[in-house]
């Protein structure tokens, strides 16, 4: 078998949030490999440290303890704007309540990743993008007239305007019925087939299962994390 | 950069009317400071042209107070003008008196402004103040009731009256009829195209003012003499004659003195106020922009996660802060102009000469300056959101 490329390393992460004398351990050594061309689903309980990771491994946070490698590197020493940069150029975030700006039509927040990247690097076919998830019709729409699939949808085309390699999906479908859900499930895959890396995470069996690497998360702590063949 | 102007455009469309209020301060600002410029500039312009004018040799004694038809306590006598004529340099003297007269013209009822000089060298001082007729003749006695018009009256005759008045034309001034016999090219002054002129001794009666009173002296010196020289020599010679100092001895440089001096005062007083509300107007832009920074929270943490670096988000709030800073310097630019031309239109309509003067230096200045103490404003808001957590600002409602 071929040696897969890891996109993503966490070498015992920990995280510890302190809230004045009280310490909550949200990590307590983590370690993960991901690798390119990944489809997995991290699950767990209502406060086991699922977003928490996210965070982490978006570079949306440092961790107290512990390495963190994007592409090899290693980011614990990176500043504020070194992490902006590894957001906007190697992930691409779908978040539960989707974060669109209410004001923007979709084209606009599809834009809107590539306006914090080099010049060189605006080679966004963002409406070709928008097309692809099913809403070239809809390209100047404002949120507000769009239904929550269709919403999360414009959120899964912004996350993919600078071709990042990772798509990191918290709770993408956690605020849409379930018809809507597996359409927005049915998508991710379809990137995946793409060749893009896929994170989702969430407390859904149902949607775990769709995955084929299944992680599970409980107390801040890897319990489980099998490749499994989906149908 | 550029990139985010658009969204930035965005930003300040959905700003609610509150927040715009706060940029009166900067109208008003601005407004202040490219009026008063534009007038001071004005000023400049003439008082350079009026040393342009080559070979100027017109002083004018005029009272201290306003004096009108001859009326008043304070006008000069023929002693006075007796006085001023002994002068070596002085070549020759015109007393005038200046008065609004009711006009009738073919039943059209007016007010003009009407200037009655004693006739004497009358030509000559015509010359000298660039005043040519253009159709008819000059007075030729005192005594008959001639009047002379200005340009306006023949050519822009249309705002004054419905018909032309020309050489021929009766007007009724008070209760006796004149008989135009002149009317005087465009001398580029409105003041004076749309001023009548009579003898004194006409204006006398015309306002029924018996006393020999006169308003102003003009005096024109003799060629090629030091002209403020003179003017020292006829306020020495007046002073000791009549013993008090309630006139004004105007030289060309005396006058551009005098109207520096008010320019000073007004400058000081006009940016008194513009200072207050360009500081009013920045904390208002600041208030706004803190207000918007926390209601703007969510969003924040949202171009942080897709990659905005803390300069994109200082960047995008600088800018804001920056265009509303000139949208109002914008509106200030254009009241300031509409103010000074206003100004210089009520000074004409009063008599006096206020001119202005619209320099495109000043407008940028004005919306530089604006936009400029909309980044400062800005600035601390817009630090403080760069400097929001990500993670912190996403998990805001
Ligand atoms: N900023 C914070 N400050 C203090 N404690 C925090 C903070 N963020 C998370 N925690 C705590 O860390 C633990 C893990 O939280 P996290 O949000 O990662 O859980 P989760 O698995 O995402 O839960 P959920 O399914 O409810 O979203 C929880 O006990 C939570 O209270
Ligand atoms: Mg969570």
């Amino acid at each position: 078998m071929v040696k897969k490329k890891i996109v993503l390393e966490l070498k015992d992460v920990h995280k510890i949030y302190k809230m004045g004398e009280v310490e909550v351990k949200a990590l307590r050594g983590v370690s993960l490999k991901i690798y390119k061309g990944d489809f997995a689903s991290i699950m767990g309980p209502s406060g086991s440290g699922k977003s928490t990771l996210m965070h982490i491994i978006g570079a949306l946070d440092l961790p107290t303890n512990g390495e963190v490698y994007i592409d090899k590197t290693n980011i614990n020493n990176y500043t504020e704007n070194q992490l902006a940069g590894i957001r906007g150029k190697k992930i691409g975030f779908v978040f539960q309540e989707f974060n669109l700006i209410q004001t923007l039509t979709a084209l606009e927040n599809v834009r809107l990743p590539m306006l914090f990247q080099e010049v060189e690097d605006r080679k966004c076919h963002c409406e070709d993008i928008l097309k692809s998830v099913g809403l070239g019709e809809r390209l100047d729409h404002k949120p507000t007239e769009l239904s929550g699939g269709q919403q999360q949808r414009v959120a899964i085309a912004r996350s993919l305007a600078n071709n990042p390699d990772i798509i990191l999906a918290d709770e993408p479908s956690g605020a849409l019925d379930s018809k809507s859900s597996k359409e927005i499930l049915k998508l991710l895959y379809t990137l995946n087939k793409k060749g893009k890396t896929i994170i989702i995470i969430t407390h859904d069996k149902n949607i775990a299962e769709k995955t084929k690497r299944q992680i599970k998360i409980k107390d801040g702590l890897i319990v489980e994390d099998k490749n499994v063949k989906i149908k | 950069m550029i990139g985010l102007v658009p969204f930035v455009i965005k930003n300040l469309k959905r700003r609610k009317l509150r927040s715009w209020l706060t940029i009166i301060g900067v109208i008003v600002g601005v407004l202040a400071i490219v009026s008063l410029m534009s007038l001071a500039q004005g000023l400049q312009d003439s008082i350079t042209s009026e040393f342009d004018r080559m070979g100027a040799r017109k002083i004018t004694v005029a009272s201290k107070f306003l004096t009108f038809g001859g009326a008043s306590e304070s006008g000069f006598t023929n002693e006075d003008v007796q006085e001023i004529e002994r002068i070596f340099d002085v070549d020759f003297v015109v007393p005038a008196i200046e008065s609004v007269v009711r006009i009738n013209y073919n039943n059209e009822l007016s007010f003009i402004n009407i200037t009655g000089y004693k006739i004497d060298n009358l030509e000559e001082f015509f010359e000298q103040e660039d005043m040519t007729i253009l159709r008819g003749a000059c007075f030729s006695n005192s005594r008959s009731r001639d009047i002379i018009v200005g340009y306006d009256y023949y050519n822009d005759y249309e705002n004054l009256f419905k018909r032309r008045i020309d050489v021929g034309t009766r007007l009724r001034l008070g209760t006796q009829t004149y008989n135009v016999v002149g009317v005087l090219d465009d001398t580029g002054d409105q003041r004076k195209n749309r001023r009548m002129f009579v003898s004194i001794e006409n204006i006398r009666e015309i306002t029924n003012v018996k006393e020999e009173i006169i308003d102003k002296i003009y005096v024109i010196i003799k060629e090629n003499r030091d002209i403020e020289a003179v003017g020292e020599r006829i306020d020495e010679r007046l002073d000791r004659f009549r013993g008090r100092d309630d006139y004004d001895v105007n030289t060309p440089a005396r006058t551009a003195e005098q109207q520096r001096e008010i320019l000073n005062i007004v400058s000081i007083v006009v940016i008194g106020i513009a200072s207050i509300s360009l500081l009013v107007g920045g904390v208002g832009i600041m208030n706004s922009m803190y207000t918007s920074v926390v209601e703007r929270k969510k969003e924040i943490g949202i171009l942080k996660a897709i990659g905005a670096k803390n300069t994109d988000i200082l960047t995008i709030f600088l800018l804001e802060a920056g265009i509303i800073g000139l949208i109002g310097g914008f509106l200030g630019t254009l009241g300031g102009i509409g103010l000074a031309i206003s100004v210089s239109v009520i000074a004409d309509l009063l008599g006096a000469e206020f001119a202005y003067s619209i320099n495109p230096l000043v407008c940028f200045f004005g919306l530089g300056f604006s936009f400029l103490v909309g980044i400062i404003s800005g600035f601390l808001p817009a630090y403080q959101a760069s400097k929001h957590e990500p993670i912190e600002s996403l998990r805001e409602e």
